[in-house]
């Protein structure tokens, strides 16, 4: 009776520790659950009554379902509110455009740094186990972005090397029947740097130039006068000490043409070069002045980028000043892009939206007019970015054209930001303002460089 | 065995834990070593990732700095934990209270060690300000080679007061009795130690073992904290690089690095583990 009670009593206990397991297993699995729910739940714009009788029957965004019938297009622009109220007037254009209703999902980022740090690792492990979005569209590695504080992290920190792991899916049998890619009518430099080994696996969407606009009532600076960087940094004359000594670390990047051969796992820069530039840049940044009144800088604004573009209206084009690479042209960095996952298995479908950005409307920045209202006006906040510049490359009528057209045509290089450049930016942060020498500085962020391409 | 079963039952949630999230995804790893590309668009590489692998100028060099970590920190954690140990034994300085101290470093939050090196490493650090008085001029030691010295520091003063609370376990298991018969024939110190105590020691050794190079892994987090994730060469470990390659979707790659890392660490394990057993004595002794 003894031993058949202790038997029971050891069943008893096994069945009940099964229960228990049991129980706290299913509760897990729904905490996993709710945890990977889509990362953004804006509702569609629709705060007016006019919009509300024009919206799409497709919801702008919505709870990403555990087995999504729609593309998910991860989209990285603007905090959310913004992007979503732009987004509104894109998939209307896109409604007239193609004359259905759209039928993607959009998903972006959380804007609080932890929160985007860990939705990115997260799908950066969806993206090497064969799944993640079916599209993106991007930010670069900007380093404004990725060394602001607090930092923001980006997905792809080199697109080139995304490229070279075969992230994306090539696009040119894709892109040979779409109506609106020509890349011949944009600049070709940054065109190519959106191709690897003569394929065609990103598309570019927006690049900044340097540049400063010159108050032409406070210096003579002639900026033809001026051929290369060397011409720049050798310069005595003291205005171009005021013009760029005042953040340099935005601009240094881009006085190099060229850094690295992906292919090879070659720095193209050498560090020689790389230190002498951080001396002219140290010596910049001592000679110069900032007082208010002799700031070299157009009334509504100022610095690099094309965040100059208010100050743009009706400029003298002589009057904007590029700060020039080594090889004696412009380097056009590119901050945004649009590629699609190779894993997915709506490549048509992405590739139709994607393809859309390149319209004349949303390039150009005037979108169409719908009854009253602009629609496909812009896909973002920063729709001035390209928006400008495609209207120079096609001389479609643009507040900026004219300003911008020489500039576009010196661009002779591209590439999209990368840790490469942070590095550099970095460099030129701690000799300006950590008091780091030029050659301590050149060595840290040679051999960093280094260190990033040969992984 | 009739009763097994009932064992096998209660270990059963742990088992599938153990197997869902360390058995799977190994072998999942190992596949992805040998394969190229993602999803419906991989396909088989052989060990092309392996041969590149082994040509790559930053896994060599990671490589060779974690070896060359493992081989300064092991043997001298170990030394020093068994020390440790062996004087709380003896009850030098108030047992407890030192064990509390010896414990503390282990414990402290991450970001607080990395204050600390900072405050102590850095240009405008109190090692500079005290070398200064001496005329020495201001170094950036956590961008210098000493930066592996100041790592291995940091990785001695978290992980000694742990290996050696685990020694200590080890050694208060030895009967007193032995001691005390040694003495009466008249044996050193240092014949007891030897005779007496590193035998029974093994497996508590290797068990400290273990934990210290667990333990010398973890360093990582302070290494990145301090160096980013391109710190000064000298101090560029594999955790590095593996962790680059994932920022780089680069899943072969580091695939193989942990493949690597496994192998290499289950060969030294193993054979540590059989020449401790050797001769079939199962309690370690020589």
């Amino acid at each position: 009776m003894k031993v058949k009670m202790k038997f029971l009593q050891k069943r008893f206990f096994v069945c009940l520790l099964l229960t228990v397991l049991a129980v706290l297993f299913s509760a897990c699995g729904k905490t996993a659950a709710e945890m990977h729910e889509a990362p953004s739940k804006a509702s569609a714009a629709a705060s007016d009554a006019e919009a509300s009788s024009e919206t799409p029957s497709a919801e702008p965004v919505s709870e990403a379902p555990d087995e999504p019938e729609n593309p998910v297009i991860l989209v990285d622009r603007g905090n959310d509110k913004e992007y979503f109220e732009q987004n509104d007037y894109f998939l209307k254009y896109y409604a007239l455009v193609y004359g259905e209703e759209p039928e993607y999902e959009f998903v972006t980022f959380p804007t609080a740094s932890a929160a985007r740090e860990s939705e990115v690792q997260h799908y950066r492990v969806e993206i090497v186990a064969g799944g993640g979005p079916d599209a993106f569209i991007l930010n670069t590695a900007d380093p404004q972005l990725t060394r602001s504080d607090p930092p923001t992290e980006v997905l792809f920190p080199d697109v080139v090397k995304a490229m070279q792991n075969q992230t994306f899916l090539p696009l040119d049998d894709l892109l040979a029947s779409s109506e609106f890619y020509r890349p011949e009518e944009h600049v070709a430099p940054v065109m190519e740097a959106g191709k690897l080994d003569g394929e065609t696996l990103v598309l570019p969407l927006l690049y900044s130039m340097n540049l400063y606009v010159l108050d032409r009532d406070k210096t003579a600076l002639d900026p033809a006068s001026f051929s290369t960087w060397e011409d720049l940094s050798a310069s005595e004359d003291p205005d171009v000490a005021n013009l760029l000594g005042w953040n340099v670390s935005s601009w240094f990047d881009g006085t190099f043409s060229t850094l690295a051969d992906y292919g090879a796992l070659n720095l193209t820069l050498e560090k020689d070069a790389l230190t002498e530039a951080l001396r002219s840049v140290k010596a910049l940044h001592e000679n110069g002045t900032y007082e208010a009144g002799t700031a070299l800088l157009a009334a509504e604004g100022f610095g690099t980028k094309l965040q100059t573009l208010p100050a743009l209206r009706g400029a003298d084009p002589e009057a904007i000043f590029p700060v020039l690479n080594d090889a004696g042209g412009i380097t056009a960095q590119i901050t945004a892009f649009c590629a699609i996952n190779r894993s997915t298995a709506y490549a048509e479908e992405c590739l139709k939206l994607l393809s859309l950005l390149y319209a004349e409307e949303i390039q150009s920045n005037y979108g169409r007019s719908v009854d009253g209202k602009y629609v496909g006006a812009s896909v973002s906040p920063t729709n001035a970015y390209f928006g400008a510049v495609r209207g120079v490359a096609t001389g479609y009528a643009s507040p900026f054209g004219e300003a911008l057209r020489p500039l576009t045509e010196r661009i002779n290089s591209a590439r999209f930001y990368s840790t490469l450049d942070a590095a550099l930016y970095d460099a030129a942060d701690r000799v300006t303002f950590d008091g780091q020498t030029p050659e301590d500085a050149a060595e840290n962020a040679f051999e960093e460089m280094r260190m990033i391409l040969a992984e | 065995m009739k009763k097994a079963w009932h064992g096998y039952v209660l270990i059963g949630p742990m088992l599938l834990g153990c197997a869902v999230f360390y058995i799977v995804p190994f072998f999942l790893v190992l596949r992805y070593s040998f394969t190229e590309g993602y999803g419906a668009g991989s396909g088989f590489a052989g060990f092309d990732h392996y041969r590149s692998m082994l040509e790559n100028e930053m896994f060599r060099l990671a490589f060779a700095n974690t070896m060359r970590f493992l081989a300064a920190a092991l043997p001298s954690v170990m030394v020093l934990s068994y020390a440790v140990a062996l004087l709380l034994k003896a009850g030098i300085g108030g047992k407890n209270l030192l064990k509390s101290v010896f414990l503390l470093p282990y414990i402290m939050p991450v970001t607080g060690t990395v204050m600390l090196v900072d405050l102590l490493f850095t240009e405008s650090g109190a090692v500079n300000g005290a070398l200064s008085v001496f005329g020495v001029p201001a170094a950036d030691w956590l961008n210098s080679p000493q930066s592996f010295w100041i790592v291995l520091l940091l990785y001695l003063w978290k992980s000694t007061g742990y290996s050696a609370i685990l020694l200590l376990a080890g050694l208060v298991t030895i009967p007193g009795e032995q001691y005390e018969a040694a003495e009466l024939d008249g044996a050193s110190g240092w014949q007891k130690f030897r005779r007496i105590t590193t035998p029974q020691m093994w497996q508590s050794v290797f068990i400290a073992l273990v934990f210290s190079v667990i333990n010398a892994f973890k360093c990582f987090r302070e290494i990145f904290l301090i160096g980013g994730e391109h710190p000064y060469p000298g101090i560029y470990m594999l955790q590095h690089f593996i962790n680059n390659s994932f920022q780089n979707l680069n899943y072969a790659r580091l695939s193989v690095a942990s493949v690597l890392l496994f192998v290499l660490f289950s060969s030294v394990f193993a054979a540590l583990y059989a020449w401790i057993h050797r001769g079939g004595k199962g309690d370690g002794q020589l």
